[in-house]
């Protein structure tokens, strides 16, 4: 049966999951973007993220907020030390071998998310660990209701996303960003450090997957195989909102959340990868750039 | 020289009786197929596909369920279930020809995934999680030899196909479609049908397999059709070397040997294979089998035959 406020709630829900989506997202797309590679450890970092913030609020009792930030900036230096060792390496075939270039930069992504997981497995367990909300309880807007860790989590993904669009805008190494994303050569022969620029846009990366992790913990249960799933709603959304495309990740990543929640009414939840997946097959076929990419492809 | 390999592979179940290890020579053959066609995409033309396993699967629920549903011979519906992934290949192949670099790698990742969870979700065709059993097997007995010369026969034709591939001047126009596509096709290669019909020989040698998997364990479920058996395919081949013949078979062997063997060791396996992927991209990216031709060319210390075998070797 069709309600209007069924329908109502699952758009708002829809909006919540679609904000953390897009943090994923974005991360996925800005690596994409600047340092020319699809990073298949996104789902690894996400979920150390998660644990993190589980074994600092748990075992050494900090406040969810603060272990929030800590283990986002733990993650950004483990970015920093996997473009340094894995990444830069790599680096000479890019413009050599396009080939080696691309199947060698997912193979060691992916290599360190299956090490990531199996030393979150031997050292964490594979048990499914909870922790408590930082705010209980839900908050009542008339015909619909929210907990209000959900939104704590969306407002926090916000802010996020509003202050990675200001360093992207306004600090130095941010526009130095942009300017490889846009035109790589001109911005080498400006004088702009690769060496700088692309560890930090890895740490920045990693440390987005790790508050889309941190952020999570609360919610859901955590263990070691837990970041495929947002993985994989990522990389959809990133081709879907057009790789490379900051705005295209954060629209998309809100379409695909209200899409998830709210088809939900009519199919099992099992259809809702078939959807994305299928909805990314089709935005590959018709419009390879994404809706909102810069045609390149 | 060759023959030496086939010969041992042919008396191996004559010398070593452990059914066990029998199947596990089974399961080394099957995945070498498997990887050996996605080394023909991936290896040869370079696209770089991750929806190998989405074919293995079709294959096998194709001939698994026409075979369940009109009693028709396994036999012959292991060649449909070729067929099955040679038609989606072609169905995903034509979006595939106007993409390049990673945007292959993700559409066909994307393909594997809509098969994986469209089986999943289909209960009333394919029983999803609860998996498809009562599959008719290929032979009425429970030995395991007919089914391992039925492996290696597969096996033979398949890397008999692949290595007069690799002989030919179509390896020419393969080559010449990884380095530089508009060259190639200013060339006079025809692009768009070479690639359709490596791709469609690649995942119909994949389904077929698929279908012999299907027949031989009878039983399937989802979880055969994850990206994590993705995974082993591509360490299988990156280990033993994308773009030779052999490496893949090697590859696909020694990591069936290596999961299996190191089952004891419990989870510390992946860890190992996780590290392995990584070292090897970086410090040996062209795999195992050209790493010991490179160590008996380096070791030979005579002048005369070092130049017989770099004018000989992987090419």
């Amino acid at each position: 049966m069709f309600s209007l406020n069924l329908f109502l709630e699952q758009l708002i829900n829809g909006l919540i999951t679609g904000s953390m989506y897009a943090l994923m997202a974005v991360g996925l797309s800005l690596i994409w973007g600047i340092m020319d590679l699809f990073n298949f450890s996104h789902g690894a970092l996400y979920m150390l993220g998660a644990y993190a913030v589980f074994y600092l609020a748990t075992a050494l009792g900090i406040n969810l907020i603060a272990s929030s930030f800590i283990s986002i900036s733990a993650l950004f230096f483990l970015g920093v030390l996997l473009e340094r060792f894995l990444i830069r390496p790599l680096r000479p075939l890019q413009g050599k071998d396009i080939w080696a270039w691309i199947a060698g930069t997912i193979v060691v992504t992916l290599g360190f998310g299956i090490l990531a997981e199996t030393f979150a497995l031997i050292v964490f367990g594979s048990e499914y660990k909870s922790l408590p909300p930082l705010l209980s309880g839900t908050v009542n807007f008339g015909f619909l209701t929210l907990s209000k860790q959900m939104l704590l989590s969306f407002f926090f993904a916000i802010f996020l996303i509003t202050v990675l669009g200001m360093f992207l805008k306004y600090t130095k190494i941010g526009i130095a960003m942009r300017a490889i994303a846009q035109e790589p050569e001109g911005a080498l022969l400006m004088g702009i450090n690769t060496d700088v620029v692309f560890p930090v846009t890895f740490g920045v990366c990693a440390g987005l997957a790790g508050a889309a992790g941190a952020l999570l913990a609360p919610i859901y249960n955590i263990y070691p195989s837990i970041g495929w799933v947002p993985f994989a709603t990522g990389f959809n959304v990133v081709v879907i909102g057009g790789l490379g495309s900051i705005k295209g990740s954060i629209i998309a990543g809100f379409l695909l959340g209200v899409i998830g929640s709210v088809s939900i009414i009519w199919v099992s939840s099992g259809w809702v990868p078939v959807i994305s997946f299928g909805l990314m097959i089709l935005v590959l076929i018709l419009r390879p750039s994404g809706l909102f990419g810069v045609s390149e492809g | 020289m060759s023959l030496v390999p086939v010969a041992l592979l042919i008396v191996f179940p004559l010398l070593i009786h452990s059914p066990y290890v029998v199947h596990l020579m089974i399961m080394g053959m099957i995945w070498a197929v498997v990887v050996s066609s996605w080394n023909l995409v991936a290896g040869y033309v370079g696209i770089f596909s991750l929806g190998q396993i989405g074919f293995f699967g079709l294959g096998g629920y194709t001939s698994a369920l026409i075979s369940m549903h009109t009693g028709i011979s396994p036999w012959f519906c292991i060649v449909l279930g070729g067929l099955m992934g040679g038609a989606c290949s072609i169905f995903i192949g034509i979006p595939l020809l106007r993409l390049r670099g990673a945007y292959i790698a993700m559409l066909t990742l994307a393909f594997s995934e809509v098969v994986h969870f469209l089986d999943s979700n289909l209960e009333g065709l394919t029983r999803g999680e609860m998996s498809l059993w009562g599959i008719p097997p290929l032979f009425d007995t429970a030995e395991k030899m007919p089914y391992y010369y039925t492996a290696l026969f597969l096996l033979i034709i398949s890397i008999i196909l692949f290595y007069r591939f690799s002989k030919s001047r179509y390896r020419l126009a393969a080559t010449a479609i990884k380095e530089a596509e508009h060259s190639a096709e200013s060339l006079g290669v025809n692009v768009k049908k070479f690639k359709l019909g490596v791709f469609f020989v690649s995942a119909f040698f994949t389904g077929m397999v698929g279908g012999f998997y299907a027949h031989y364990v009878l039983l399937l479920s989802p979880t055969f059709l994850k990206f994590s058996y993705m995974i082993d395919v591509l360490a299988m081949g990156i280990l033993g070397g994308i773009g030779t013949v052999i490496g893949p078979v090697i590859g696909a062997f020694l990591v069936t040997f290596f999961l299996e063997s190191f089952r004891f060791i419990g989870e510390y396996r992946f860890f190992i294979y996780g590290i392995l992927l990584i070292l090897i991209i970086l410090f040996k990216p062209q795999g195992l089998y050209v790493g010991i031709v490179d160590l008996t060319k380096r070791l030979d210390f005579s002048g005369k035959k070092k130049m017989l075998i770099t004018h000989g070797s992987c090419r």
